[in-house]
Order: structure tokens, then C-alpha cells, then sequence
């Protein structure tokens, strides 16, 4: 472990929980499935119904057989859903924050320096509790992402042209002084209420 | 803030999709008839049935191989589920002695974390906070969960985190902190201090 790096990753990537729940799930139920079919052979002498039955109908069926293409598209189609979802780094879940520069007190503090991260809900809250305060803005609702931040306003004015860009310029301004790096691009749709 | 199994989850999700990928593909150059093709009719046809044995592979399978089996397989999926617990691995207490036989001084992270977390919220801006220390006392990490108001200066937030809430930390333990890693949330909740605070009324003169 390197000396700035903490336990805990603070910015981190999704962990694919739920394609992995899935799996273990999957895996449980066929262990515990093994285990009781076993079991029924160890106590009763013959393999339940539920074993014999896929293993009848394979045995019925040539290669071929629609049912037997089926069956391999499926299981190479999971196959590769799997491997992406593992692959696949995908998006960050926060988004990098600026810290200020500190005294000197402040920079002994810490050997490796303080890092700091805001999630994307944070920043689109921020982006939305920013356009509350323009002239002109009935309602604001943002969504973010770890790029780009999506801006939704609701006015009563007529001519938008003037309030986009009065929105965007402030979600910029605001979001930059807050110290996010990189400052995530700013998207503004407007719908003008009749 | 809390340990996920994303590493070990990316590696198994791997492996899994290797292994189905290829039995599926296997499975298309049987039915394709490829895989015979290829093989120059050592293996089976697209007319062949799937099981050339018929059903009766299962009087030679033994119960006690599939019980096993069976065990070895629900346990790791079992394991699998658990692991995807988000674990916080706070630090167990930190010890401050040098030598044992001179006396023992111990801490619990949870006192210091609430310190922390005490000043922390004194901050101007800041709705709650929420603190943890991992690592040893001589080595501490700190991961503090800031939450905001949503018109609060978070850069101002962020200073004045770093010049008094890390060094109060810092010495207290007489270590500078290994890392500290700082999550910003944000909040319309009013801040504890330094918030603005809303009226409705009429104005007389």
C-alpha cells in the first residue's frame, strides 16, 4: 500500500453488486438443490424426477435442435453479460473535489494530504439549489453524472434564450467555485410554462 | 466510506462469464455442426443427440461426489452473499502506550470520531457530519461524511476543515494522519451555524 492511499477507496467505482448477488444466489440454490437431489438418491435409491427429466430431455435431443440452440445462445449471451459487467470499469459514483490550500499547521496535518469527493447527488442538489436563486426560475431539477451535470427548468417566461444561459453560466460558476476539478459540463433544458 | 467487494465481485463475475461464454459457444459449434467439421467427425454431429449415453450417466454418477459437490457450491455462494455486506472496517481501539510493563493506554476510535464529528458540524455550513478512523495511532486514516447546505460556501467548508478539524485530530494523537478522505454531501436542511434563516411576515414602518 502506497502512502497516500487509504484503507477504504473514497472515490470508487460501482462494484457490480448486483450481477454478483445474482450469481451467488444462483450458485446457493444449485448447491442446496445438489445437496437435497443426493440426498433423495442416498435415502430412497433412485435420482428425483427434477434430475432425471433435463438429463432425459437431453439425451432425446440432437444438437441441433431448437431447443438445444436455445439453450447455448442463452448461456453464451449470460456468459458475455458477465464478463462485461465484470470488464466494464463503469462510472465513478463521485465526483473529484479541490481542496484549498492549506497553513502550515494544515499541512503537517496529514503525511499523504486530505483528498474530498461529492457524490453525484450532491452536486446535482447543488446544481438545482443554484438555479432557485436566478430571476425567472419557477422550479429546477438536476441530475448528475461523474461528466456532466443535467439542468431542468421550469420557467414563466416566454424568451428562454437569455435565462439558459444565465442558468448554465451560474450551475458553471457555482459548481467551479465549489472547487469541483474537473468541473462537469452543464447541460440546461428549459420548458416554458404556458 | 464503506468497503464493497468490487474487486472480488469483477474477478468472479470474470471467470463465471469465461466459463458460460465458452460452454455456450461450445453448445453453437455442436448444434452448427462445426465442431464436427472441425474435428474431422471425431465429435459429435449436428444430428447427434446431446447425451450419446442416454440418461443412464447418472447410475454411474455417485450420490456422495454430487453431495459434496453440492456442499462446496452452496458455501461459496452463501460466502458470496455475505461478502456483499459494505463493510465499514473501523479500527479496532488504538494502543497509545510504548511499553506495556510501564501501563496501558488505550483509546476507542468511536471517541475520537465523535470529536471529530462535534467539531466538524460547529463548522459554518455544515448540516451533519459523520466520521470514522481506520488505521493504527500511529498511523490513523480518518473518512469524514460532510453534509452541506445547499447554499453553503463549500470551499470555505473544505478550508476550514483542513486548518482546524484535521489538526485538532492530528494532535490529539500526535501523529499526522496517514490519509483523510472527505465526503461532501449536500442537504436543504439548515446548517447548525452560520445559516441563513427564513422569514414570512409583513414589514411595518
Amino acid at each position: 500500500m502506497s502512502a497516500e492511499s487509504p484503507p477504504v477507496a473514497l472515490r470508487r467505482r460501482p462494484s457490480r453488486s448486483v450481477a454478483a448477488t445474482i450469481c451467488a444466489v444462483v450458485l446457493l440454490a444449485l448447491g442446496v438443490a445438489a445437496v437435497v437431489a443426493a440426498l433423495l438418491r442416498l435415502t430412497s435409491g433412485t435420482w428425483p424426477e427434477a434430475v432425471t427429466a433435463p438429463l432425459d430431455w437431453l439425451a432425446e435431443s440432437a444438437w441441433n435442435s431448437p431447443g438445444v440452440w436455445a439453450a447455448g445462445i442463452a448461456l453464451a449471451a449470460a456468459g458475455l453479460v458477465l464478463l462485461l459487467a465484470g470488464i466494464v470499469p463503469g462510472r465513478f459514483h463521485d465526483l473529484p473535489v479541490r481542496l484549498p490550500a492549506g497553513d502550515r499547521s494544515a499541512e503537517q496535518a496529514t503525511s499523504g494530504g486530505p483528498s474530498a469527493v461529492m457524490s453525484r447527488r450532491a452536486v446535482a442538489q447543488l446544481a438545482a439549489a443554484t438555479c432557485e436563486h436566478i430571476d425567472g426560475v419557477s422550479s429546477a431539477s438536476a441530475t448528475a453524472t461523474d461528466r456532466d451535470v443535467r439542468v431542468t427548468v421550469t420557467t414563466a417566461l416566454h424568451d428562454t434564450q437569455d435565462l439558459q444561459r444565465w442558468v448554465s453560466d451560474g450551475v458553471h460558476s457555482r459548481l467551479e467555485a465549489s472547487g469541483l476539478d474537473p468541473v462537469p459540463r452543464v447541460r440546461v433544458s428549459i420548458r416554458s410554462r404556458e | 466510506m464503506r468497503h464493497h467487494a468490487g474487486a472480488m465481485n469483477r474477478t468472479w463475475l470474470i471467470i463465471l462469464g469465461i466459463v458460460l461464454l465458452a460452454a455456450g459457444a461450445a453448445s453453437i459449434l455442436f448444434s452448427s455442426g462445426l465442431m464436427a467439421q472441425m474435428t474431422g467427425g471425431n465429435l459429435a454431429g449436428a444430428d447427434d443427440p446431446v447425451l450419446s449415453d442416454g440418461p443412464g450417466v447418472l447410475e454411474t454418477l455417485p450420490a456422495s461426489a454430487v453431495l459434496i459437490g453440492g456442499i462446496i457450491l452452496g458455501l461459496l455462494g452463501l460466502w458470496w452473499i455475505l461478502a456483499e455486506v459494505p463493510r465499514r472496517r473501523a479500527a479496532s481501539s488504538y494502543r497509545l502506550h510504548e511499553d506495556p510493563a510501564r501501563g496501558i493506554t488505550r483509546c476507542d476510535p468511536a471517541v475520537l470520531a465523535a470529536a471529530v464529528e462535534d467539531d466538524a458540524s460547529s463548522l459554518p455550513g455544515v448540516v451533519s457530519s459523520w466520521a470514522l478512523l481506520r488505521g493504527t495511532a500511529e498511523s490513523p486514516d480518518l473518512a469524514l461524511r460532510l453534509t452541506l447546505n445547499e447554499r453553503a460556501d463549500v470551499q470555505e467548508a473544505l478550508r476550514r476543515v483542513r486548518s482546524d478539524v484535521l489538526p485538532n485530530l492530528s494532535r490529539a494523537l500526535e501523529v499526522p494522519l496517514h490519509t483523510a478522505g472527505i465526503a461532501l454531501e449536500v442537504s436543504g436542511r439548515p446548517a447548525q451555524l452560520g445559516s441563513t434563516v427564513e422569514s414570512t411576515g409583513t414589514v411595518v414602518y
